[in-house]
């Protein structure tokens, strides 16, 4: 359960700072998601915390301690990469034993923290095997059980993911979570992929040219995104050009009382925040895509095209209700408008 | 109509694959076998296609007459003391220029091929000159060290390869369970790499056992290794006695490859990485 944090960390190449004056404060326990497009510093920020990088500025602390003198190889740290790197010359049982045997471990108990740990993995028995006779997600599990099995105090995780397919991806996520939740290790998982960090994160950090844009619980980032680009990488989101005056926001055809200052700005709007309704402004329905559980409408509200999520089956009207959206200033988050508090 | 017209159809096009196959094969074991025969050979004039008689009249005869357990211990001590000074001296210049950055990189990699770049002979001359006032000449360290230089190149550039093909990733891993450099290097990047490394080792070890012009020029009179001693007697005596040479330096290699195959020819350093 040790906690971690990034103090004014800064990293450059040459003059540009791809991690830029980054603080970031991660409970002990905590699984945390770097989320953000690549080049955003979300794996320079994670190579920083393994040691391979050495920032050019600020500190990183693990439990009140600089880990910044100490070298990869002994810092409490232990990762999972994106690409396969079981050591193709090793059985299994090495691979996941190399860390316990620079440990100065008696063989038998690193044969019985191997074997408990490729239990804990799900691939109990497969000591003998080498890495080639593994699928992708197998080698991802085992290189998981190599990390954990020197029991660090942070797991890193760089998006160990992205190279299995989309339900294998699921499948192993979900259990790197209950794993992470069993063993309570403090984890740093780095995605690019927003729903896979919302599912799993206990907060998630989402970064952008090396600037860390906001730190939240899931739902709260979904909900109020800080900053526009948190608002356009963080699900589907339809945005509308809107001016404010005097109490009154207007975006095209909608019109919303606000309580905030005059000004030109952002009104953003969540798909399924949207709902057809009777006493709503007319729209017309250009396009359906059929998605299963739900369906995904393209319409025209005046000259603004808008993506409407809503549940299966015909809809007996295409006049178009809000129901919730959040306002932007500049590409910040300045107010939320919501329609059951407007009502009452 | 095209002149091509036989490619189109499947069945010339295979039998002109087998057409080119045979003749390559011809091309590569005819001297090989011509040698053997002319090893075995106690008889063999113009205009038979075989020798009229086979026998082991010019072994025994090379055994009597010639210095051959002098001229082999030679070499069999020369050739592998010449490949481990090789492997200690190139390897970690292999790694450094995988793995590092470093001014001028560039230059000092092409700039091993310089000894390559000059006629040998010329070169083994200018040694030979600077070798005499050090009293190398005609000794056994001279030899070493005048081979060495032959197998600088091979012994960097291609183990070089092999190490720069390690992905960073592995040994990243190993680092970050613990390991130390030098642990990760000798646990990870050279198993990894040990195919690489294998093949340069073989090619320096037949390269220095098979070395004539400068063991002639630095080792001589003392030092005469059998291909020094080959060189003399193809001159002096019949065929078979340049034949017998020849078998006897090519098993090495023949026995080398047989042992090495299972690195050389083994998919396992593919695996696990995709």
């Amino acid at each position: 359960m040790t906690p971690i944090s990034f103090l004014n960390i800064t990293k450059k190449y040459g003059a540009k700072a791809v991690v830029n004056n980054l603080n970031l404060e991660i409970a002990g326990g905590e699984l945390i998601s770097l989320l953000g497009p690549s080049g955003c510093g979300k794996t320079t920020s994670l190579r920083m915390l393994a040691g391979f990088i050495t920032p050019d500025g600020g500190d990183i602390k693990l439990g009140g301690s600089s880990i910044l003198p100490l070298g990869a190889e002994h810092r409490p740290t232990a990762m999972v990469f994106q690409r396969y790197t079981l050591w193709g010359h090793m059985n299994v049982f090495h691979n996941v034993a190399f860390g316990l045997k620079l440990r100065k471990i008696s063989q038998t108990e690193i044969k019985t923290r191997v074997a408990e740990m490729l239990e804990l993995v799900g691939l109990a028995g497969y000591e003998t095997r080498m890495p080639s006779q593994l699928s992708g997600g197998q080698q991802q599990r085992i290189a998981l059980a190599r990390a954990l099995v020197v029991r660090p105090q942070v797991l890193l995780l760089d998006e160990p993911l992205s190279s299995l397919d989309a339900r294998l991806r699921v499948a192993l996520r979900d259990e790197i979570r209950a794993i992470q939740r069993r063993l309570g290790i403090t984890t740093v998982f780095v995605t690019h992929d927003q729903e896979e960090a919302l599912a799993i994160s206990d907060r998630i950090a989402v970064m952008n040219d090396g600037l860390l844009h906001q730190v939240a619980s899931p739902s709260l980032l979904y909900a109020q995104p800080k900053t526009l680009f948190a608002a356009q990488f963080i699900g589907s989101m339809n945005f509308l050009p809107a001016r404010i005056q005097a109490g009154k926001l207007e975006a095209g055809a909608f019109e919303l009382p606000v309580d905030l200052p005059d000004g030109d700005v952002t009104l953003a709007i969540r798909p399924e925040d949207l709902v057809f309704s009777e006493n709503g402004v007319p729209a017309e329905i250009e396009q359906i895509s059929e998605l299963g559980h739900y369906r995904s409408l393209e319409v025209r509200v005046g000259q603004q095209k808008l993506v409407v999520f809503a549940a299966r089956g015909a809809t007996n009207t295409s006049n178009l209700r809000l129901t919730r959206a959040v306002i932007y200033q500049k590409d910040q988050f300045v107010g939320e408008w919501n329609a059951t508090k407007a009502v009452a | 109509m095209s002149f091509f017209w036989f490619w189109r159809n499947p069945a010339m096009r295979k039998a002109f694959g087998i057409c080119l196959l045979l003749a390559f094969g011809a091309f590569l074991l005819m001297p090989l076998v011509t040698l053997l025969l002319w090893a075995f050979a106690d008889k063999w004039f113009y205009p038979a296609l075989v020798p009229q008689e086979f026998g082991l009249r010019w072994w025994s005869w090379i055994v009597d007459n010639t210095d051959l357990s002098k001229a082999a211990a030679y070499s069999f001590t020369i050739a592998p003391t010449v490949t481990v000074l090789s492997m200690l001296i190139c390897l970690p210049a292999a790694y450094a220029f995988a793995r590092f950055e470093f001014p001028l990189k560039r230059f000092f990699y092409v700039s091993l091929l310089a000894s390559n770049a000059f006629p040998k002979l010329g070169l083994y001359i200018a040694i030979a000159a600077i070798f005499f006032r050090l009293n190398l000449i005609g000794t056994f360290w001279g030899v070493v060290f005048v081979q060495l230089l032959n197998t600088l190149v091979t012994m960097t550039w291609i183990p070089a390869a092999g190490f720069a093909s390690v992905p960073r990733e592995l040994e990243e891993a190993a680092r970050d369970l613990g390991a130390s450099p030098w642990r990760v290097f000798f646990t990870v990047t050279l198993p990894i790499a040990m195919p690489s490394v294998i093949v340069a080792a073989i090619l320096t070890f037949l390269n220095s056992l098979d070395e004539a012009q400068a063991t002639l020029l630095i080792g001589s009179p003392n030092i005469i290794t059998m291909p020094v001693q080959m060189y003399t007697l193809v001159g002096n005596y019949p065929e078979p006695v340049g034949a017998i040479f020849s078998v006897l330096l090519t098993l090495p290699s023949v026995l080398l490859l047989l042992a090495a195959r299972k690195y050389l020819l083994g998919g396992y350093i593919a695996a696990g990485f995709r």
